[in-house]
């Protein structure tokens, strides 16, 4: 990738500043494998209501930091995580804190999309009815704002009782983050969501992140530069388990404090 | 050059010959199995032995027994065993998993004639629960042999759901009850279902354990769980070649040819099953 096609403009907001209203802040957090450090002792905050993207090479641990903000690591054997994450009034790693509660208002979105077995309608009301969320004879109209705000209504309005493996790659990851936005999250966790898609679906997506940032703080694991200097508000820099750098997007970019931050937006390394 | 060829193309035609021979070493016994009982079964097969009880020169009895049990296991077994191979995939703790895996695996490898024995001690035997020779011991006997299948292929069609649903459903918050019913279950339940159809079609077959705990009965089988001996297909086939006479060889090869005919029908409808559910993980891509 060279550095004048990153040189165009970004569309976000040009500040050279983080911003101090945080949502999210990690404490000291590392993950382990066993005595293996995959994120060590990275301490963070990320700005409510702004994309933030977590970028770096392979094994730099953006996905094992994501994971641990909504605790998916406690269902990996071998993996031990220390440190604290707090998201609003939710102590995350408290031995008290409900889970159920912390999932529903931090929603995720994966690298591949994962539809359930069930429906379209059912996959999108299934999470709503698990917790206990939808209204009363509102369940259609549920389904059809999502649906519409996603961009996939039209596609799907006429076989929303049919199965959602018969929609496109790109189609099915829609519904899944319709299916997201169901519970109405305050945060949303997305793994590389468009690595598996055409760029025309990328740019669809991207475009709605854009417009969720509204009411959303958004955390975005992305390989592709690119895509982190279209959406996003700020950049952290993992590299191997350890933050180098977490800037604006503006300045990480354009202007990065670390030489390896700067190796690494003009392609030397990664 | 051509002679390392030569050689590497003859090394591939020997290991497609050996591959085909070891095809061969399994498939024609098994044709020639089918092919001769149903050769004897079916010039003895007549419309009135589903009328006639064994004590009348017919099936009725044994078909009728046959059913029952099946459907007894299909409760017992079929209940427990699914219910064991959903806590070992799912709730159970990795080291106790591993320690219940290890008990089913024992349990299968016990021979069917221990498992009667020690079912005619415990159940049948005055010693025991005293039952006599009866449809429950029977029941429980057979449950036992194929409870370790079931209990298998429950775990592994639990186990076969890919990772990425799961962890979508936890993402969401769903707790583990409503993650299992509604997003682990519908791509598990056909692998579940062949599972039990396989393990009905092997208790069909079974001869050993219900000597001991259902015994065998002439007649059709009464309306008591215990106290009451039961009449099966193999029981017939297993008495009446011991027994002269032309009848009684006619009669065992008819119950040999109706109880293959089962086991070849539940073994499709397995099959079938199995297809399908192939066909659903195949379109889900993940």
């Amino acid at each position: 990738m060279s550095a004048g096609y990153l040189s165009v403009p970004a569309g976000a907001v040009h500040q050279q500043e983080l911003s101090t209203d945080t949502a999210i802040r990690v404490n000291d957090l590392s993950v382990l494998v066993g005595q293996k450090a995959l994120v060590d002792n990275v301490s963070l905050t990320f700005p409510h209501k702004r994309i933030t993207a977590i970028v770096g090479p392979t094994g730099s641990g953006k996905t094992t930091v994501l994971r641990a903000i909504n605790r998916m690591h406690d269902h990996t054997p071998g993996f031990s995580v220390k440190g604290d994450v707090t998201i609003g009034d939710i102590d995350v790693y408290s031995p008290d804190a409900n889970l159920r509660v912390l999932r529903r208002r931090v929603g995720m979105l994966f690298q591949r999309a994962n539809p359930f077995p069930q429906s379209i309608q059912d996959n999108i009301l299934i999470a709503p009815k698990a917790h206990g969320m939808v209204p009363k004879n509102g369940s259609r109209d549920l389904c059809e704002s999502l649906l519409q705000e996603v961009g996939l209504w039209n596609a799907v309005k006429d076989r929303l009782g049919g199965s959602p493996f018969m929609l496109s790659g790109g189609q099915q990851q829609l519904l899944c983050l319709a299916r997201m936005l169901a519970l109405q999250p305050d945060v949303a966790l997305l793994d590389e969501p468009t690595s598996a898609l055409d760029p025309g679906t990328t740019e669809h997506i991207e475009s709605l992140l854009k417009g969720l940032r509204e009411k959303v703080t958004i955390l975005i694991v992305t390989h592709n530069l690119a895509q982190a200097l279209r959406i996003s508000d700020e950049v952290v820099f993992l590299m191997a388990g350890k933050l180098v750098e977490h800037a604006t997007a503006n300045k990480f970019f354009h202007d990065a404090a670390d030489e390896r931050s700067r190796e690494y937006v003009s392609g030397r390394i990664g | 050059m051509a002679s390392r060829q030569t050689f590497r193309q003859l090394r591939a035609s020997l290991f497609w010959i050996f591959c085909g021979v070891a095809l061969l070493i399994i498939i024609i016994p098994s044709i020639d199995i089918i092919v001769s009982i149903l050769k004897a079964a079916i010039p003895v097969i007549k419309p009135d032995i589903f009328t006639k009880t064994t004590a009348q020169g017919g099936l009725q009895n044994a078909i009728l027994g046959t059913v029952y049990l099946g459907v007894g296991v299909l409760l017992t077994a079929g209940t427990l065993g699914v219910l064991g191979g959903l806590y070992i995939a799912e709730f159970a703790p990795a080291r106790l998993a591993s320690v219940l895996r290890f008990f089913s695996e024992v349990l299968s490898g016990v021979p069917s004639i221990v498992i009667g024995y020690i079912g005619y001690v415990t159940l049948v035997a005055k010693g025991g629960l005293g039952w006599h020779y009866s449809l429950l011991g029977g029941v429980l006997a057979l449950g036992a042999l194929i409870l370790p299948y079931i209990v298998k292929t429950t775990e592994v069609a639990f186990s076969g759901v890919p990772r990425t649903l799961r962890e979508g459903a936890t993402a969401l918050g769903m707790s583990r009850v409503q993650t299992i019913r509604k997003v682990l279950l519908p791509p598990a339940l056909p692998g579940i279902i062949s599972g039990l159809i396989i393990a009905l079609a092997i208790s069909t077959g079974e001869t050993a354990p219900l000597l001991f705990t259902a015994g065998f009965s002439d007649l059709n089988p009464s309306a008591s769980l215990i106290n009451s001996p039961v009449g099966y297909l193999t029981g017939v086939t297993y008495n009446d070649l011991q027994l002269p006479g032309g009848n009684y060889q006619a009669l065992a090869n008819a119950a040999a040819g109706v109880t293959i005919v089962i086991i070849l029908l539940l073994i499709f409808g397995g099959r079938l099953v199995t297809a399908r559910s192939r066909r659903l993980v195949a379109r889900m891509d993940l």
